[in-house]
């Protein structure tokens, strides 16, 4: 790139402004019609309004293919990361709804945005000036928005085989081998029968397994019973525990007072016995000398 | 890595260095352009990255325009006087057609008009003036035009002024320097010794590469750049590929169809409607770089494979996947229809040109064939070529321009020439009188009967039999690139670069990445380019495994039917109103 400013502005000096005058044989004289020489004052306004317009659409737009990309991310990180199933999910539908709300004020703004440049078609004409910005841009913005939108569904699809793949490798863990087309089957169909079909349980078992099922489903209610009542037993034997915790010194001092009190009875049973021996003898003593 | 394509080049160079240069957020801006730049801002932007980056609206320099004060403009034109005129009256009275210029000329712009632009009011308004640079149109990733079709004439016909011939190679020198400018490539220039006109023509191209590479001296610096070298050569050196027949789809495409600024028009067999379908056969369409150097047989066996891939990945059923079922196809999933209507489109355009072929063309490519190689398939020498080509001569179904090119290839292959009474004779059983001087004028090329082909490379690649011809210039490209071409045929206008400078600093200071690394090398044919020659330099390329580039062009691109257009009005006097029209042969959609 070579930059000539600084020569022009140099040359423009140093000649005086001449008046070129162009004769009218000039063949190449841009020609003049009647209706395009106005000024446009009134357009001006017009056209601003256009670009305020477009720059918001194109922000939306950015925004948009943002949104797009990371909504890609995550899907790839469906197949590897070791975060919890159900929270990348949630993320994923988060931008999905996010993308589909921003992709539907896009489609109305781009709408508005179609219905003014035929407004202004109709009003100055179609080659005019404003009606053409507003054409051209509403077809570039048109286009970047199938462009996003593109975008979107391809990795809306990619998610779509991220979780076939998914699927394919729980049900390859649990020990049944599916081929894509399998999965492909049962999700078209809304049948998931090809788990019965070579898998755990048969097709001609199914009464069986429906019988199995009724005898687990009470069997667990049992157990919940039992569960309950054994929890019951066991706040009993809690509280069991903090009465004797509570009272425990209360039975040791009551055995100790009664210890003693029994061998202060004991030891007073002596001592009337004694006091009785010595009563008798005393008594027989002292009757003797009579 | 496959080297970056002009188009990408040029792309950002127009992106980057034009339109991004000015812009200021929050300021829209007008692009004006005039035809030339136009048709090379086409060529290699979309409209949504121009509109993108701060421009409201693209006009035309030389429509009628509405006055629009409250933006600025950028003018994108070509310094010729039309173009300068119309921006001098843009700005000619007090009130500005727009609030200020920013000027970007394609190449250097001549004093006389500078200074017109120093002493009108545009040098008020102007706020920006730069030479880009960029004056060719970059056709293809290896291919570029001058969109100059009108230089056939003015090269090669008699009648032509000397006065105008002069300018054309000046302006044609220019475009090839600031191509050069715009590779940073400063390549030795070599000529084919034999006709002046390349000896003038190179002469020109050196003297304005100079003055590039004062204005911007990285021009042809670079480890391997020393190496690179541009070959100018003239049409008349191999007359034979634009009269052959090819049989690969992009040759044959042009050739057979009609087909107008590369838009290829067809109807849809589709659900009922049958409604015209237009596509654009360029480089953004992926399936058409992978099939427009096959043979017609590979493509249509090529396109079924790949369409049977896809169908299977997506799971549509692909008992026959002809065209009604891709339409049914289409129907039922709405989201991979972009992808199907490119292959239903060349599944089309192979299956138009395999019905041309069919009808009429066997038997012709067959002789044409054994003509120029002059030996038939088995390899044995072509005894008596006249009884070949009789009965092609006498066959009313084939089209007059057919049969003249029989005939020419015949006389090519006759290395003494050919007598005036048994030219007579032949053009007499051919029903062709009415093109006789097509014939005439052909000696103008400077190819004259009598002058004999160059000695031909073996090639044991040619698998098809009706395919056994390669171009000329191939050889010519890789004896360039392998040093072998002989200087006293095609000396060197300047020494060539001594080779110690490329064996320094080979590790470090790598030039930017946008840039080819290795050496380029740079063909520019006088007088038109044939697809055949387009896809040798692809070729090539990719037998060098990247380190060399093979890039050509020329003023236009030829499709045989065009060919004999121009040479049949080479006698006549130059039409003086030609200067800026658009040939239907060459350039792009608008």
């Amino acid at each position: 790139m070579i930059d000539r400013l600084s020569e022009l502005r140099a040359a423009a000096v140093s000649k005086p402004p001449e008046m070129v005058q162009y004769s009218l044989e000039d063949k190449w004289e841009v020609p003049l019609q009647d209706e395009l020489t106005v000024p446009l004052f009134g357009s001006e306004k017009e056209i601003e309004g256009i670009h305020r317009e477009v720059q918001a659409t194109r922000k939306e737009l950015l925004l948009l293919t943002m949104d797009v990309k990371r909504l890609g991310e995550e899907s790839s990180r469906f197949l590897t990361s070791v975060r919890r199933f159900s929270s990348i999910k949630r993320d994923a539908n988060v931008l999905g709804r996010a993308v589909k709300t921003r992709g539907e004020a896009l489609i109305g703004r781009l709408v508005k945005l179609g219905e003014l440049s035929e407004e202004l078609a109709r009003v100055h004409g179609d080659s005019s000036v404003v009606a053409r910005v507003a054409r051209c841009q509403h077809a570039a913005l048109t286009g970047s928005f199938h462009r996003a939108m593109s975008e979107y569904n391809r990795a809306e699809m990619e998610q779509r085989e991220n979780c076939k793949t998914r699927i394919q490798r729980q049900a390859a863990i649990v020990g049944m081998e599916m081929s894509l087309g399998q999965i492909e089957e049962m999700m078209e169909t809304g049948k998931w029968d090809v788990f019965a079909g070579n898998g755990l349980l048969m097709t001609s078992d199914m009464r069986g397994a429906r019988s199995a099922l009724s005898e687990i489903e009470s069997r667990r209610r049992q157990l919940e019973e039992l569960e309950g009542r054994i929890r019951d037993v066991r706040d009993l034997f809690f509280q069991v525990a903090l009465l004797a915790e509570e009272q425990g010194c209360k039975a040791d001092l009551i055995e100790a007072n009664v210890r003693r009190t029994r061998d202060y009875v004991v030891a007073a049973d002596n001592h009337v016995r004694e006091n009785l021996i010595f009563f008798f003898w005393s008594k027989e003593t002292y009757q003797g000398e009579k | 890595m496959a080297p970056i394509g002009l188009k990408t080049i040029v792309g950002e160079k127009i992106l980057n260095g034009v339109i991004k240069s000015v812009r200021k957020d929050g300021e829209w801006k007008v692009l004006i352009v005039d035809h030339m730049s136009m048709r090379i801002l086409s060529s290699c932007c979309k409209m949504s990255d121009i509109l993108a980056e701060g421009v409201t609206i693209v006009e035309d320099l030389n429509k009628s325009r509405e006055p629009i004060s409250c933006l600025e403009a950028i003018y994108l034109i070509s310094p010729v006087e039309k173009s300068v005129r119309a921006l001098i009256n843009d700005f000619k009275d007090s009130a500005f057609t727009y609030k200020a210029a920013h000027i970007f000329f394609t190449d250097t712009c001549p004093d006389n008009l500078f200074n017109e632009i120093a002493r009108s009011r545009v040098s008020k308004a102007a706020k920006t003036l730069k030479e880009i640079n960029v004056a060719f149109l970059p056709y293809e990733s290896q291919v570029f035009s001058l969109d100059h079709p009108t230089s056939f004439h003015s090269f090669y016909s008699p009648k032509s002024n000397q006065d105008t011939r002069n300018k054309m190679i000046e302006s044609l020198a220019e475009q090839i320097a600031t191509l050069c400018d715009t590779l940073k490539e400063y390549p030795a220039i070599r000529f084919r010794n034999g006709s002046d006109r390349n000896a003038k023509l190179a002469e020109e191209v050196y003297q304005h590469l100079n003055a590039h590479k004062a204005d911007n001296p990285s021009m042809g610096e670079g480890v391997n750049k020393g190496r690179s070298q541009l070959i100018i050569v003239d049409r008349g050196f191999d007359p034979i590929s634009p009269l052959l027949h090819e049989l690969t789809f992009q040759a044959m495409a042009y050739d057979l169809l009609d087909i107008q600024k590369d838009i290829y028009t067809y109807q849809t067999t589709g659900i009922g409607n049958s409604k015209d379908r237009e596509v654009l056969l360029d480089e953004d369409d992926e399936l058409w770089v992978q099939l427009r150097h096959l043979h017609i047989a590979d493509v249509s066996t090529k396109v079924t494979e790949l369409l049977t891939t896809f169908c299977e990945s997506k799971r549509m059923c692909t008992d026959n996947a002809n065209i009604k079922d891709l339409s049914q196809m289409l129907k039922k999933m709405p989201q991979y229809q972009k992808e199907l209507s490119m292959y239903s489109t060349h599944l089309h355009l192979a299956e138009a040109c395999m019905k041309k072929f069919k009808a009429s063309l066997h038997k012709l490519c067959e002789v044409e064939q054994d003509l120029v190689m002059g030996a038939n398939a088995e390899g044995e020498p072509l005894k008596d070529a006249m009884k070949s080509i009789v009965p092609v001569l006498l066959d009313n179904e084939v089209s007059a321009y057919n049969k003249l090119r029989i005939i020419l290839l015949f006389i090519f292959h006759k290395k003494k020439g050919i007598g005036e009474e048994n030219l007579d004779k032949l053009i007499q059983h051919a029903n062709v009188i009415a093109d006789r001087n097509i014939i005439t004028n052909f000696q103008n090329l400077g190819f004259n009967s009598g002058t004999t082909l160059p000695d031909r490379k073996q090639r044991a690649d040619s698998t098809y039999q009706l395919s056994r011809w390669t171009p000329i210039l191939k050889d010519i490209m890789e004896n360039a690139i392998e040093d072998k071409l002989d200087k006293r045929h095609w000396p060197f206008i300047s020494d060539p670069v001594p080779s110690s400078r490329f064996k320094l600093r080979w590790h470090n200071n790598r030039p930017p990445t946008e840039y080819h690394t290795g050496p380029r090398l740079i063909i520019f044919v006088i007088g038109g380019l044939t697809h055949s020659e387009m896809r040798s330099a692809y070729e090539v390329t990719r037998a060098y495994a990247g380190k060399w580039e093979v890039l050509i062009g020329s003023s236009h691109i030829l499709t045989p039917t065009g060919f004999l257009n121009d040479l049949k009005i080479l006698d006549q006097v130059p039409n003086p109103s030609c200067e800026d029209n658009a040939d239907s042969n060459s350039g792009r959609a608008q």
